[in-house]
This record gives C-alpha cells, structure tokens and sequence, in this order.
C-alpha cells in the first residue's frame, strides 16, 4: 500500500482534474455585441452576454462606453433575456480613439468588461478631441462562485488548458525518463535500460499524441484552422516523427544488442535536436502559440487563482499516471525478457 | 569514399548537377525569390545525404576493423566530419554557380553575396555535421539508405529551417545586423551537434 501512494493519488488527481474542469462553469461574461459599429449620432445595438443574470438583476443593470478620456452611457436600455440587451447609444463630434469599450455592470454578474467592442464609423478621430463625454456609472461586485474566467477568443475552450497542457508536460518528462535510460544503458548499463528507455519513448508517444489532437481542436476553435504554419506546432510534429524514426530504427536490426546502442545512440542526438526545435528555436520567431515568440504564456496575464487550483494539481496527476503507465511498460518488458531468456 | 573512391566523389557532384537539370527542365526560369532558395536548399538536402550515406556504407569490413585498431574513434569521427564538410563545401559552392546559371538569376534583385556564401558555408558545415552521425548509425542496420531518410530529416529540419530563412534574408539584401542571429543559430546547431557526434560515436564504433 505504501508503494502506491502515488499511483492512487495521481488517478485521483486525473479523475478530479477532468470532472472540476468539465464541471465548473465559465465566470459570466460578453462574447459579442451586433452591430460592432457605432455611427455618427444614434446607434442601437444588441449586447450578448454568456452566463449572465440580466433579468433578475433588471434592476441594477448599468452599460457604459469609454473611448480614451470619455465616457458615454446609452440614453435607452432595455433587458430582453439573461443573455440580451437592447442599448441605444448617441455619439457625435470628435472622439480620441477608433475602438470603444464596453462596460455592462450588474448586482449578480459583477462588472463586465468588453476591450475593443465597437468600431467607430463616420466619427472624427483626432488625438486631442475638443470635447469630452462623462456620465454617472455604477460599478458593481458580483457574487463570487468557483468559476474560469471568461476570455474573449477563448470562451469556453479555456477548459482545454487542463488537458493540452499537462498532456505536453508529460510528454517531456517521460522522454527525460527515455534520455536518461538511454545514457544509462550506453555507460554500461543492461539490456533491461534499453527496454526501459523504449518503454518510456512509446507512453511519450501517447501523450504527444493526445498534445497533438487537444491542440488541433483547441487551434480549430480559436485560430480558426486545425493545423497552423506555427514553429512551436511544427516542432510538436517534429518531435513524433523523431521518436516513430527511433521505433522504425530499433525494429530495424535484428540484432538486439546493436538494436540498443544504435537506438540509444540516437535517441541521446535525437533529445538535444527535439528541445532545441520545441523549446529554443519557437522563442526567437514569431508565433501565434502563448509562450513564445514574445506572446505571454497562459500563467502570466490570464491563469486566474481557480484556474491553478485545478490547473497545477491536473499536471501533477498527468505526470504522475505518466510515469505510472511507464512502470507498467517497463515492468511487462522484463518479463518477456526473462520469459525468453528461461525458453532459451 | 576518399580519394581511392574517385568515381563516387563524381557521382554525387553529377546526382547534383542532374537534379539541378531536372529543375531547370521543370521551371525554366524562377522570378519568385522564396522558390528559388526553397528549391535550391532541398536540392542540397538530398545531396548532401547520398555524400554522407557514402562516407561509412562504401567502407569494407577489413578497413573498419584496420582503422578501429589504428585510430581511437572520436580521430575517425572527426576526421570523416572533416572530410565530408571539405566535400560538401565543395559541392554547395559549385553547385550554387551551376544552379545560378541555370535557373536564372531575376529573382534576386539585391541579393548580399557575402551574408549568402556564409549561409552556404554554415550549411554546408551544419548538414555535413549532423548527417555524419545519422550515417554512421544508418549503416549499421539492414536497409541503410531508407533508414537514413526516416532518422536524418526529422533530426535535421530544425538546421534547415534556420538555414532556409537566413539564406533568403540574405539573397532579399536585409541588413546583417538583423541576419546576424541566424548565423549564429546555425553555429551553435554546428557545434551543438559536433559535441554530441564526439561523445556518442566510440558507441557505435565499438563492434
């Protein structure tokens, strides 16, 4: 009981990660407003909001714009459902920036924030306005629930963060438990090494396999396409090919001594060359991918606490059952290896 | 392959010199500059495997055995690295006057020939380098010059890529101080993989 502590904790963490991120819903928030335009006088629009209270917070509802120093409220507000309001806004003369944005506040959702909702149109923009606008709000605290934040882009495939994420952390930590196997076995280990290094590279395999289709289908909702030109998914694909060449390389000699050293041989170049092309190379070029090319990673300017609550203890268990599903591999390796050495 | 192989040396430099003929009956002329460095490099590519596929397959078993008991592996690795970077070297220089000739050169309106004839040096270097170790594992199992395909291109994409790129900020003319970077990229691949083929190679060679 005491070796498999960590086993149990790390499947309880798994099963935890996937039903708290499936479970909690998303903060409330406002995905899009229609039309994203204002015009020159009088502009109505509809704002929709997800996982908004309208109708019962009816009462406190408050909708504002700001562009640069100003601040517009719409003279007309009408609620229609939770997730629908009718504002009518009346904008003229000069205004300091092209984009507005949106506040909608209310007693239960809190103040919701919209960067960039609307466009100008037909309005003069110039950086020192003869004029600026100013009215009343009402910033209102929502209550406070377990939930994700509500990103704009992301909506609710933020949920993926739990699963694409650790699913690549894993991959990187085995293939570590396969480096390290391989030296192992080249500076005068056993056969057992080489088998142990194998083992490691195909359960790698698996979670690189499961990275690549998370972020497909994260990279289909946010980006638009399920495969991007990007350094850091190219070097994701890179890195399966490398490890498939390695399998394709050790099946490849019969002889199973030499099948381990070319295998290790090139399992130690093949590392170096995957971090290098995964890690170093996407951080010195442009890219679409947060964590590199100078883009943010997730932690720095949108994890939110409740997000790491399920977020760090999700990567421990991937790992954790990562390494599990090695031991495993590793394990039923050796014995076929003794079974075949009694047969002989 | 060294010099008592003389008619392998040729039949690389004329693999080349057929591709390149083979690409010029394709395009005729290429106006587009990403086309014709992107072209220019795949050809090289290939090349530069079937030179380095030579340097240990072509090698009998009795030489083995005579260099394993003359020289101590990391003089054997070094000294083919050499040789298939002075090989390769020659072969990127003459082959990019040839492919010149042959593809036109309207693509390139200001290209810096100096920041260019680095990149095919550093390229030269970095393929001859990383390939030199792919080879030497790829001749020790059975069906070597597929194998040497699968192993060698993922493994080299990361050095082609930055070579790619540097390659056509020069020909577009773009200032060295920006270009700078990728040189270095690519020499820090070079001798990344330099220091990698010194250790692991006593691996292989020990039968």
């Amino acid at each position: 009981m005491t070796h498999y502590w960590w086993k149990i904790l790390s499947a309880i963490l798994v099963v935890l990660a996937v039903v708290v991120g499936l479970k909690t819903p998303l903060s409330p928030g406002i995905p899009s407003t229609s039309p994203d335009r204002l015009n020159n006088g009088v502009t109505s629009v509809k704002i929709t909001g997800y996982n908004t209270h309208f109708t019962e917070a009816r009462e406190s509802v408050s909708i504002w714009i700001e562009n640069g120093d100003s601040r517009y409220c719409p003279y007309e507000v009408n609620v229609v459902s939770d997730t629908e309001i009718r504002a009518t806004f009346s904008i003229t003369g000069q205004i300091q920036e092209a984009f507005f944005d949106l506040y909608v506040a209310n007693a239960i959702d809190g103040t919701l924030y919209l960067p960039s909702a609307f466009l100008q149109d037909g309005l003069e923009v110039v950086s020192d306005p003869n004029k600026t606008a100013s009215c009343e709000i009402s910033p209102q605290k929502g209550d406070e629930s377990f939930n994700f934040p509500n990103q704009p882009i992301l909506n609710e495939t933020i949920r993926n963060l739990l699963y694409h994420v650790p699913s690549w952390f894993a991959m990187i930590f085995i293939m570590l438990i396969s480096l390290i196997r391989s030296i192992q076995y080249l500076s005068g280990g056993n056969l057992v090494k080489d088998m142990g290094a194998s083992a490691a590279a195909e359960v790698g395999l698996i979670f690189a396999f499961i990275g690549l289709a998370t972020g497909s289908i994260w990279a289909r909702f946010t980006w638009g396409a399920w495969w991007v030109n990007d350094p850091r998914l190219n070097g994701a694909a890179v890195a399966v090919l490398i490890y498939l060449a390695y399998f394709v390389l050790k099946s490849s000699v019969n002889d199973d001594a030499k099948a381990a050293r070319l295998g290790a041989v090139y399992n130690i170049f093949a590392f170096v060359m995957m971090l290098v092309f995964v890690m170093v190379l996407p951080r010195m070029t442009d890219s679409l991918h947060p964590g590199v090319g100078g883009n943010p990673a997730f932690s720095q300017y949108d994890l939110d606490d409740n997000m790491r609550l399920v977020f760090y203890p999700a990567v421990l268990g991937w790992i954790g059952v990562s390494y599990w599903m090695y031991d495993i591999r590793e394990r039923m390796s050796k014995l076929t290896f003794k079974k075949m050495a009694l047969n002989e | 392959m060294e010099w008592r192989q003389r008619h392998a040396i040729g039949s690389v430099f004329l693999y080349v010199v057929a591709s390149i003929f083979v690409a010029y009956m394709g395009f005729r002329q290429i106006v587009n500059l990403a086309t014709w460095n992107a072209l220019f490099w795949i050809i090289i590519l290939f090349a530069a495997f079937n030179a380095s596929f030579r340097s240990f397959s072509q090698e009998s078993t009795g030489r083995k055995i005579y260099l394993f008991t003359l020289a101590s592996p990391q003089a054997v690795v070094i000294a083919k690295m050499i040789y298939n970077c002075v090989l390769l070297n020659t072969m990127v220089f003459i082959s990019a006057v040839i492919y010149a000739f042959m593809l036109g050169t309207q693509a390139l309106e200001s290209p810096d020939i100096m920041a260019f004839s680095l990149a095919l040096f550093l390229g030269a270097v970095g393929l001859s380098f990383v390939l030199t170790l792919i080879a030497a594992i790829a001749s020790q199992s059975d069906n070597n010059l597929s194998l040497m395909a699968i192993l060698g291109l993922p493994v080299i994409l990361p050095l082609l890529l930055v070579l790619i790129r540097f390659s056509k900020n020069a020909l577009d003319g773009i200032a060295w101080s920006v270009n700078s970077t990728y040189a270095w990229q690519l020499l820090a691949l070079s001798v990344l993989s330099l220091a990698l083929s010194y250790i692991l190679f006593p691996y292989l060679w020990r039968e």
